[in-house]
């Protein structure tokens, strides 16, 4: 409310997509740097397969309400999500969604949202990783590429604290590929 | 921030507030939103050398940490509505035989099994009345998971300084909540007090304290509990004014240390003309709407209870300062609004502020309200 040091972060999906796992490995980084954070997350009784919401609040000081209220960011991993965790969004709030499994919504313009980042994610990885795991950190990498709200550096540590060595390679591509992707989208002018 | 710091869940945070208060013994049976409490105990308790049992079900759970409790352990069980329901006539028990034990509840939507992942407030008249018959617990309402980790911790030293059962009401969101937490300071531990002398010893004899010092089972002295009316004895007696002298000390060991068991936070309560009385994770809604009310030129201020039960209507009164209205928010359909009515009468304008579809009261939505009612 008014506090600009305040980050709020949603992120919307299904099960088993590892979106919970990407909103706890950023509050880690966040903490690591010195940040207060609050996560949480919305999910039925399922262990896969329902749609789910992680959030993350960042910021320098003590944070009250801990749940996102004015989102500055929104990510969308399926249509479900967005469409039941779409709302609340402002003029503040940047938008990606994975166009390799969903259209660009009808209901979102230059007028409700700061803008729309519509990114082939699972597809890409599938491609360039010959994966289909590491969607959550293709995410990370694209967040750290919009925002920069911790150092490339401590993501990586932080990412590396929850994955097996034996997968840790892949998803460090996994988020090099994120950021990537967001290069490449600033070099192509659009607004993002 | 310190280095120290690491991200904890709410319900991560109670384990291993539980662990560094002494918990050594947990029993009970999973269920949302307070399973990951029994996932960590499961892992944690052979770590420290205590003993984890996942039990067949919430009344087995309840009976056997008061068993254990009995036997010298300090315990933990955890649990959310449907299951705390069950533990009822367990607690009633706790408190007859004055065993030292803590429940957490941690708050679903209910009634009946309702909605097992979505957060709600409506166990807090549960926790006072859920057993029959007069009894006396302790209640503590964390809003954080500091706060988890912290209540926790004094909710074992409680059970044990008053012998009695002590529940912290915890709900979803704060279970499940994540926040950088520091446990690395070493905690306050008390002690229950045990007898010395075998010869006169009476388990329910009391001095001035009013808190029995009960032998632990297996260490030589007779010991015999029961949920019966007792005398000092510990045995069974239909005998009206030891009845009276019991339930009345039950009260009194209480009441009598109400400074040291009660504790409120407040903010701004001085020269507020609107104030809002909460608990729990409702209050870290209020807490920001206080701060922008302020800022928009509003003499706003804040009480949370951390303290819930025993509840005193004096002191209430007396932390409350002197605002003309009182807003009550809360996740029910309004339970801590009538103890608010009961403190203030008619002197002051108490107002409920209720949501009751499984989701928190925002900030924003405590701002509309204010200028809805003109408060």
């Amino acid at each position: 409310m008014g506090n600009d040091n305040r980050f709020e972060l949603r992120m919307t999906g299904s099960g088993g997509q590892g979106l919970i796992l990407a909103s706890i490995i950023l509050a880690e980084a966040a903490i690591m740097e010195g940040k207060i954070v609050t996560q949480s997350q919305v999910y039925g009784a399922e262990a896969r397969g329902g749609t789910t919401k992680a959030e993350l609040v960042v910021s320098d000081r003590h944070i009250a309400y801990p749940k996102v209220t004015d989102p500055d960011l929104l990510a969308a991993l399926t249509n479900e999500g967005l469409k039941q965790y779409g709302g609340g969004i402002s003029r503040k709030t940047r938008v990606v969604i994975d166009s390799s499994v969903m259209s660009a919504p009808d209901f979102l313009d230059e007028e409700n949202c700061r803008g729309l980042l519509s990114l082939p994610i699972r597809s890409t990885l599938i491609s360039k990783l010959q994966s289909e795991l590491g969607l959550n950190v293709v995410l990370l990498g694209i967040i750290e590429g919009l925002t920069a709200i911790v150092s490339v550096e401590t993501l990586r540590k932080a990412v590396s604290m929850h994955v097996k060595k034996q997968f840790l390679d892949l998803n460090m591509k996994a988020l090099d590929l994120g950021m990537e992707m967001v290069e490449a989208q600033v070099k192509t002018g659009i607004r993002i | 921030m310190s280095e120290k710091m690491v991200l904890m869940q709410g319900n991560e945070a109670v384990a291993e507030g539980a662990i560094a208060a002494g918990v050594r013994f947990y029993a009970g049976y999973p269920i949302t939103p307070s399973s990951e409490i029994a996932e960590t105990m499961a892992r944690r308790m052979p770590q420290v050398g205590g003993t984890f049992i996942q039990m067949e079900d919430e009344i087995a759970s309840i009976m056997a940490i008061v068993g254990a409790s009995m036997a010298g352990k300090k315990v933990l069980t955890a649990t959310s509505g449907p299951g705390f329901s069950l533990m009822q006539e367990g607690l009633g028990y706790a408190c007859m035989v004055e065993a030292p034990i803590v429940i957490l509840d941690s708050m679903r939507y209910g009634p009946s099994t309702g909605m097992a992942t979505k957060v709600s407030q409506m166990d807090l008249m549960q926790a006072r009345w859920g057993t029959h018959g007069d009894h006396w617990v302790i209640v503590l309402s964390p809003s954080s998971v500091e706060e988890s980790y912290q209540l926790t911790i004094r909710a074992v030293n409680l059970a044990e300084k008053y012998r009695n059962p002590v529940i912290v009401l915890s709900d979803e969101t704060i279970s499940h909540l994540r926040e950088p937490i520091d446990i690395s300071i070493p905690p306050t531990i008390v002690d229950r007090k045990l007898p010395t002398e075998k010869a006169g010893y009476a388990p329910y004899k009391t001095d001035e304290s009013l808190v029995p010092a009960i032998a632990t089972v297996g260490t030589g002295f007779r010991t015999t509990f029961t949920g019966l009316v007792h005398g000092e004895s510990g045995f069974q007696t239909a005998n009206g004014h030891v009845a009276e002298a019991l339930v009345e000390r039950l009260r009194d060991k209480l009441f009598n240390n109400l400074d040291d068991i009660i504790q409120f936070e407040t903010d701004r309560v001085e020269d507020a003309d609107v104030l809002f009385m909460s608990f729990g994770i409702t209050a870290r809604g209020v807490s920001e709407a206080v701060e922008s009310l302020l800022s928009h030129g509003r003499k706003a201020g804040s009480l949370r209870f951390i303290t819930l039960f025993p509840f005193d209507d004096d002191r209430v009164r007396k932390a409350a300062g002197s605002a003309r209205t009182v807003v009550v928010p809360e996740l029910n359909s309004g339970q801590l609004v009538l103890l608010i009515k009961r403190v203030f009468g008619d002197s002051r304008k108490v107002v409920p502020l209720n949501k009751i579809n499984g989701d928190l009261i925002s900030p924003q939505e405590i701002l509309n309200f204010v200028q809805e009612e003109n408060l």
